[in-house]
């Protein structure tokens, strides 16, 4: 265990903090030992959402009844482009072999409707690994944005792109809101200077709805926003 | 060898060439080169535009192939003159070539040294589209390398126009060569009493806090401490993130290290050993004592 050992340990909660102050104030050299936390897989977001619900309480595509599950389907796999500093989509074409599995080669006569239910889970999951990243904050938010409880469906798991479009100062801020999790309006005006820019910038920030106010009223960076915000931030070079 | 006859043949060839080219085939050598001059705005535009929606690193990139591609065009435009409207081949190309250099040598010399400037900044690259060079007595930022003359912005907005051929005869300084961070070396001068460790201290966490620096590896942040007679001097050696933002970066530092340094008790040099009057003195009061000064010596 980490915490039984006599030694100081430093926890930072994303990498791009660690990155700006290992290149500052060269940490690496007094921390040599990094521990990088690993992308959760899909299988780990779905134990990790499913942990809040009883078993069977959410149904999936309408719980097999109406739907009937296509043979292949269009999956929009996104991509952040930091030399254009922008996340985009790509369609690709994905065989459902869930569904062909069962149907085709007639596995589990009889249980179509909770096969239809698992392909639309899988796909489901499918989605929100592809967009979160991993990231299982990300992931959650997904989830509760494409959830009409107790339904919900795999074309309903959003693919979040933004437009970004932001001056130095705005995106300056944004960087900080990224690299400290959250941060007070106080905070900002400190740094900045000035409430009247800050309230500028704030407006920009969350007129484009890259950042939210919690309810500790402190600004976050929206959770389905955060590959757009770092892929721009990553082309003006400000996260690195 | 070429013996004499097949040489007037040739050029009696070439001059019939020069000769019979009729209106129509003039018509289409205007219209070549100027399907070739809009041909070369139309691509240095699109290049342009795409530059300024790409990251920093790759806006110098994609700008770097503009010169290229503009030469290029112009390349193609000159042999299609040459072969397809004027059928010129082999000697005959030869000989007019000949032509160009006698044209060239005699009255417009200044143009092809321009030119050649021009090739060679195209293919050496000692700058490019989008760097901050020093070139004769001007400074600013490389927005166009033609044909015969390179474009520069200087900081205060002023476009100047200097021949390719300068690269012959002056020495070229560029900021950045390619790279879109730059070097910037802002001075602080404080009085030679103050803290210099919590003024560096202030000045350091200033810099590596600005929202223009650049910091890596290969781009760190230097702090150089000088003493002099009367003042001491702190210089900082970073790099700015977008060499456009070279001024505003250095009133970056200076406006918020002044803010700290003052707070921390840290003022600039006082002038009172050159005798020269301190901010806020009352000058009034100066000038009394300074004649009860005179006063009191004719009392003496």
């Amino acid at each position: 265990m980490i915490s039984s050992q006599n030694r100081i340990f430093i926890t930072t909660w994303n990498i791009y903090s660690w990155k700006y102050l290992k290149e500052v104030f060269e940490l690496e050299k007094y921390f040599p030992v990094q521990i990088v936390v690993p992308a959760f897989s899909k299988e780990h977001l779905k134990q990790l959402i499913f942990n809040r619900y009883e078993e069977g309480e959410i149904i999936f595509n309408n719980g097999g009844e109406s739907e009937e599950e296509p043979i292949s389907y269009i999956t929009e796999y996104p991509i952040e482009l930091s030399a254009l500093g922008r996340k985009i989509s790509i369609p690709i074409l994905k065989i459902n072999t869930h569904y062909l599995k069962t149907y085709l080669l007639n596995e589990k006569k009889g249980k179509e409707k909770e096969e239809k239910e698992k392909t639309a889970e899988h796909r489901v999951f499918e989605r929100i690994h592809l967009e979160s990243k991993g990231n299982p904050g990300v992931a959650l938010r997904i989830w509760k944005l494409a959830l009409d409880y107790p339904h919900i469906k795999p074309d309903d798991v959003g693919n979040f792109l933004y437009d970004i479009e932001l001056e130095q100062e705005e995106a300056f801020v944004l960087n900080l809101i990224l690299s400290y999790q959250d941060l007070k309006k106080s905070d900002i005006v400190d740094i900045i200077g000035s409430v009247l820019k800050t309230d500028e910038v704030l407006f920009q920030l969350l007129n484009q709805e890259l950042v939210f106010e919690d309810e500790n009223d402190s600004f976050r960076v929206r959770p389905e926003a955060l590959s757009s915000v770092i892929a721009y931030l990553e082309k003006l070079r400000l996260v690195w | 060898m070429v013996d004499g006859s097949s040489v007037n043949t040739t050029r009696e060839q070439l001059l019939e060439t020069i000769i019979s080219i009729e209106t129509q085939t003039l018509v289409n050598i205007i219209l070549a080169f100027f399907v070739a001059y809009i041909f070369a705005r139309i691509i240095t535009a699109l290049l342009l535009k795409l530059s300024e929606k790409m990251s920093r690193s790759g806006r110098i990139k994609v700008k770097m192939v503009i010169p290229a591609v503009k030469f290029g065009i112009y390349i193609v435009a000159f042999y299609y003159f040459l072969t397809e409207l004027l059928n010129i081949f082999g000697p005959e190309l030869f000989l007019l070539t000949g032509l160009i250099g006698a044209a060239v040598g005699f009255g417009l010399k200044d143009l092809f040294a321009d030119f050649v400037g021009g090739v060679i900044i195209t293919f050496e690259k000692p700058y490019q589209v989008g760097d901050k060079i020093s070139i004769g007595n001007y400074y600013g930022e490389v927005t166009d390398i033609g044909l015969r003359a390179t474009k520069l912005v200087t900081p205060d907005d002023n476009t100047v126009t200097a021949p390719n051929s300068l690269i012959f005869n002056e020495a070229i300084a560029s900021g950045n060569y390619g790279a879109s961070e730059m070097m910037v070396v802002i001075d602080l001068y404080i009085a030679s009493e103050s803290d210099v460790k919590a003024a560096m201290k202030i000045l350091r966490e200033t810099v590596v806090t600005s929202k223009y620096v650049y910091i890596s590896r290969t781009s760190p942040v230097i702090l150089l401490h000088k003493s002099l007679p009367f003042y001491t001097r702190l210089r900082v050696k970073a790099y700015v993130n977008d060499l456009r933002d070279e001024f505003e970066f250095e009133s970056d530092i200076h406006t918020r290290a002044w803010t700290e340094l003052e707070k921390n008790g840290i003022r600039a040099p006082q002038l009172h050993i050159l005798n020269i009057p301190q901010i806020g003195e009352e000058p009034e009061l100066r000038t009394t004592s300074r004649r009860k000064d005179r006063s009191n010596g004719r009392h003496r």
